[in-house]
């Protein structure tokens, strides 16, 4: 039996190629640890389908290049025949008839599906807490939140339940949980990942991103995952493949430090653990220049009016007809409404209602044309600065993981958590959270961010980094 | 318009449906009248998580149109989402187009009997039609509660709407204009615009002021006008309704009506408590359109000779208003006249198609350009009676007839059944001479002036040669030889 | 950043007419109302109901009220978007410059249509069933 706590995927796979072990064996030591779920990571496992395809996939001859290595998706892609529910109550049950294109680029590449990784519901939240159906806990705490949105899956990684996982990012909902677990998250360049399949929170910033235990991992998902789909008008050719990065060094590399984020409001014990990263930086060979990103101060005034606006619309189409539960009523108008007031938690609706009146006749240009009018200044900033640096360094999080129930009476305080992280989904740009150490005992995370497709450079600077660093992804007294 | 005192001011809003095999934003293949949810798949159901990808050739279609119209395509234009919750539309916003649509700013040229007017085109955008609700009869499932059903197999139809300057003043006009933009369309095969299946809807903006005024009245908008009756119809009664309530000293109230056919009355379409508030943004799946200049001048150039350009032609041809317009109901018929024309007067040429020619045809169901008569043929037919070599009589009766059913040409049917016209040669000169000496006392009648009498020795000739003579010829000769 | 709290004053431009739940569905026309001088209190409760039957949302009484002081919470938090100079400054949709990205109209299979129907909440024969549309 196979030691998940002590693996990676590109570390299983090796087993698999080497006949040290087969997938069937594989999924069955995850879907041990799932089924065995004290951090309330899964909402579904498809565990049967999983033994069957791991068959499959060990009688085969010529082997897809994953050979069988398992996977956590978040429940808010979609997957054929296995449920997805976005933790909505408005979703209870339902069934898709397709899967999503990246789910589908995974499993022809031979990863197996575990189950459906708990979140919070549509994406919207930075704690996990707003799942309509379960906490999900972290792992290196268990009073303590994953982060959200994607939390379930970063609990599921961090606890070992699976190798790897995907995520969904629109405003730090992997990078976040990603650094609150002690992991690595990676949020693409909007348009490398088709969002075919991804029950859109909000289209304009959501992607699809990797969790996993080391950078390797999460740049050889990734790389499964890119270019172009037909059936996503948003996706993009991919430029160059994705390789697995080797950097040990960071000679010439020229790093910008966030002054904005490195001052009030980020924890000392996060701060700290970025600047001994920064260090590494110069140890490394690389050269660390203070930058300044002057609009990514109103990275959450401006995300939390363009998100909103447009998950006001995204979400409309829960409505009872099609799919999903319904409350009957007699009249058309009584059905839609309780069925959408009784099925929606308070988040969302609160974000449904704070988006409709964003785009509403009278405020549209005051709220959400003045947001993207920001939006272009925040884009501005990032390219600027990136004409005199190849990468800018910042805080992930601002805190540590908080404890469960601290935030949730105060919506503002929940979205400060992505004020790190939500300029650069504004942007679109490629980013990447790696754990630099450790405050009070609880993971920090480093996040990094590139140009455009830059994802190569990312993930080379970030394996260097991650090598120096030798943060241990396995918390203390996980077995 | 019935009362002098007002005049109307009319815009229409075109729903075309566009000619594409598959939907607007999904592959799902069009259909009507198939079982219902058969054409649907994540995209048009609005699945969670599906995405729209635009169909290119409902782009084409719609620059087409636009081409047509006369308007400039934008550079660059793009989708929006129009939100409203109703069953028929899935996703609760429908994908359209905004303050950036495919065309802009054209005008479309229409015939009317005292000249041609122009109607200025404001826009061409593209959206997707939504989906179709039927009442359940009251066998619902659920104790006294009425139902409707849900069909998706239309919802996601490419749409292509137009919309008018409201440059129009009459209900007839409106009728007229939309005629006359109908056969554009279809000629450029961007939509059957079939009305009847709903693939060209129109809706009519109504207002009146005074005439003499410059200022715009409050409008109402008639919605889904299915036929050219019932939009000229519907446009009547609310021209009507509007005087009235101004001529009782009231304000016309903006509101959306529905024109019932049936009992000719109009009804406010949607309650009025229930404010739409589209919140129109920029549709984040999908990424602008910028049509190629170039490609675009392909089209431009490639676009062919409407209708209207061609009723303008044919007038100038020397047909009459009404032949026009006739000869252009359609491309096959147009082109039809006109291969004929090119061989044989054009005014004969109408004149046969119109009448001889349909009326044979239309009581087997057939059109001109369906049957053996050909162009070349019905050429060389009236070339025959042009030169008198044939009978007008034969002609129609014979020869015609003849051609529909044995697939010869004319020239052949006439000597096969010695058809050929006897001219005014010595043969005709003596028939003619026997019909006068077999006839004393109505020749000596028509010596005396009774002209009456002409038509019955042309009759008395006719009768002697089967039809054959030429009637212009025996009138000459008679008068000749009664010396009259 | 987030909690300025400075008293917002729209651009002289904007000031003019229609009324807070605007009717008007063209966005060139679209207003503020002159009065909104105090942004904590853009949202009234008629507003958070307004907005709430827009969105198809039934709220209670005591979700409304909450959801209108959250909402102005908010809405207080995201006020100094209305003091920056945003002149000719366009604005971004999308990040990426994509641009005719197109589908070729060629049918794809559809749905079989129990597949088609299987979620649905209340099939009957072969639609799906709404209430009545009166």
């Amino acid at each position: 039996m196979m030691d998940a706590t002590q693996l990676t995927a590109e570390g299983a796979i090796k087993a698999l190629a080497a006949g040290e072990t087969s997938s069937a064996e594989l999924v069955d030591t995850y879907l041990a640890r799932c089924e065995d779920d004290r951090w309330g990571s899964f909402l579904a496992l498809d565990a049967e389908r999983a033994r069957a395809r791991a068959n499959e996939i060990d009688a085969m001859d010529e082997k897809p290049p994953l050979r069988g290595v398992p996977i956590a998706i978040k429940d808010v892609l979609s997957t054929e025949g296995l449920t997805t529910t976005c933790a909505s109550k408005i979703l209870e049950g339902f069934t898709p008839v397709y899967t999503a294109t990246c789910v589908e680029r995974l499993e022809r590449a031979g990863a197996i599906v575990l189950g459906k990784t708990n979140m919070d519901e549509f994406a919207m939240g930075s704690s996990t807490e707003n799942s309509a159906y379960q906490v999900t806990r972290n792992p290196w705490d268990l009073e303590r939140v994953p982060g959200g949105s994607s939390g379930g899956s970063a609990a599921a990684v961090a606890a070992c339940q699976a190798p790897w996982s995907l995520g969904t990012d629109t405003g730090g909902s992997i990078r976040q949980p990603a650094a609150l677990c002690g992991i690595v998250g990676m949020k693409p360049t909007y348009g490398a990942v088709s969002r075919y399949g991804l029950v859109a929170f909000a289209s304009s910033l959501d992607q699809v991103g990797p969790f996993a235990r080391s950078v390797r991992d999460a740049a050889h998902l990734l790389s499964f995952m890119v270019g172009k789909d037909p059936k996503d008008s948003t996706s993009v050719d991919w430029p160059d493949p994705i390789v697995l990065p080797t950097a040990e060094r960071l000679d010439g590399m020229r790093v910008g430090i966030v002054t904005e984020l490195m001052g009030e409001g980020i924890d000392p014990g996060v701060r700290a653990a970025v600047e001994r990263s920064m260090a590494l930086v110069e140890e490394l060979g690389g050269t660390v220049v203070p930058i300044s990103l002057p609009s990514s101060a109103h990275g959450i005034a401006t995300y939390y009016l363009i998100a909103p606006a447009e998950c006001s619309a995204n979400l409309a189409r829960f409505d009872g007809v099609r799919y999903g539960p319904r409350h009957e009523a007699d009249t058309l108008l009584d059905q839609y409404e309780l069925t959408r007031g009784e099925l929606f938690g308070p988040e969302v609706k609160r974000r449904i209602i704070l988006g409709t009146f964003a785009l509403a006749s009278g405020y549209y240009d005051a709220y959400y044309r003045r947001a993207q009018q920001v939006r272009t200044l925040i884009v501005r900033d990032f390219a600027t600065a990136f004409e005199n640096v190849d990468l800018i360094a910042s805080p992930t999080s601002p805190t540590v993981a908080f404890k469960l129930g601290e935030r949730t009476a105060d919506p503002m305080s929940m979205y400060l958590a992505d004020i790190c992280t939500v300029p650069v989904s504004l942007a679109g740009l490629p980013s990447i959270s790696i754990p630099c150490g450790l405050s009070d005992g609880l993971p920090v995370g480093l996040q990094l961010v590139g140009p455009a497709f830059s994802e190569n450079r990312l993930f080379a600077a970030s394996h260097a980094l991650e090598q120096a660093i030798g943060f241990n992804p396995t918390p203390p007294g996980l077995s | 318009m019935s009362d002098a005192k007002y005049e109307a001011v009319i815009g229409i809003e075109i729903h075309v449906q566009l000619a594409t095999r598959t939907k607007m934003f999904c592959g799902c293949e069009l259909s009507f009248g198939d079982p219902p949810n058969t054409h649907t798949c994540p995209v048009c159901l609005a699945h969670p998580g599906a995405l729209p990808v635009t169909n290119a050739e409902a782009i084409r279609l719609g620059i087409m149109a636009g081409l047509a119209l006369g308007c400039d395509i934008a550079p660059e234009s793009t989708f929006h989402r129009k939100n409203y919750f109703y069953p028929d539309l899935p996703k609760a916003y429908q994908i359209s187009q905004f303050d950036e649509p495919l065309c802009i700013g054209g005008s479309f040229t229409y015939l009317q009997e005292e000249g041609p007017q122009v109607v200025g085109i404001t826009r061409v955008h593209l959206e997707e039609d939504a989906a179709k609700l039927q009442h359940l009869s009251a066998s619902g499932r659920r104790a006294g509660a009425e139902q409707s059903a849900v069909d998706f197999n239309r919802g996601g139809t490419p749409l292509a709407e137009i919309v008018t300057e409201p440059d129009i003043r009459t209900a007839q006009q409106a009728a007229d204009f939309l005629k006359q933009l109908r056969g554009t369309l279809r000629e450029i095969g961007i939509s059957d615009c079939n009305m009847e299946e709903g693939s060209m809807r129109a809706d009519a903006n109504v207002s009146i002021r005074p005439v003499g005024s410059t200022e715009l009245g409050t409008k109402t908008e008639l919605k889904n006008m299915n036929s050219f009756t019932f939009l000229r119809r519907g446009v009547e009664a609310e021209i009507a309704r509007q005087i009235a309530i101004v001529e009782a000293g009231d304000r016309v109230v903006q509101e959306t009506l529905h024109f019932d056919p049936v009992t000719e009355q109009l009804h406010p379409l949607r309650s009025k408590e229930e404010s739409h508030d589209y919140r129109y943004f920029p549709e984040p799946d999908l990424v602008p359109v910028a049509p190629d200049p170039a490609w675009v001048a392909e089209l431009r150039d490639a676009m062919p000779e409407g209708p209207v350009a061609r009723r303008v032609r044919y007038e100038a041809m020397g047909l009459t208003f009404e032949d026009a317009e006739v000869l252009t109901e359609s491309r096959e018929l147009s082109d039809y006249f006109e291969a004929t024309a090119a061989q044989a007067d054009a005014k004969q040429a109408a004149n046969w198609i119109r009448g001889d020619l349909r009326a044979l045809l239309s009581e087997r169901g057939e059109e001109p350009w369906q049957g053996h008569v050909t162009p070349t043929r019905l050429a060389q037919l009236i070339t025959l009676v042009d030169s008198g070599a044939l009978s007008r009589a034969n002609a129609r009766e014979v020869v015609l007839p003849a051609i529909l059913e044995s697939d010869k040409d004319p020239q052949a049917i006439v000597d096969e059944q010695g058809l050929g016209a006897i001219g005014d040669g010595d043969e005709l000169r003596s028939i003619v001479q026997t019909a006068i000496d077999d006839n004393p006392k109505q020749a000596e009648q028509l010596r005396g002036g009774q002209d009456k009498l002409l038509g019955f020795f042309v009759g008395q000739v006719m009768k002697a040669t089967g039809g054959r003579a030429d009637a212009k010829a025996v009138n000459e000769l008679i008068r000749e030889l009664l010396g009259s | 950043m987030h909690s300025r709290g400075t008293v917002w004053a729209p651009p002289r431009s904007e000031v003019e007419g229609a009324d807070r739940v605007g009717h008007a569905t063209d966005i060139r026309h679209r207003r503020l109302e002159g009065g909104i001088g105090n942004i904590a209190n853009v949202i009234d409760r008629a507003t958070v109901h307004h907005v709430a039957r827009l969105a198809r949302l039934r709220l209670d009484e005591a979700e409304e009220e909450r959801m209108q002081s959250e909402l102005n919470a908010i809405l207080t938090a995201v006020e100094q978007l209305q003091d920056l100079d945003l002149d000719g400054v366009e604005p971004t949709s999308h990040v990426i410059a994509l641009k005719n990205v197109l589908r070729e109209d060629v049918p794809t299979p559809s749905l079989p249509q129990e597949l088609a129907l299987r979620e649905g909440p209340d099939v009957q024969g072969d639609g799906f069933v709404v209430p009545k549309i009166g």
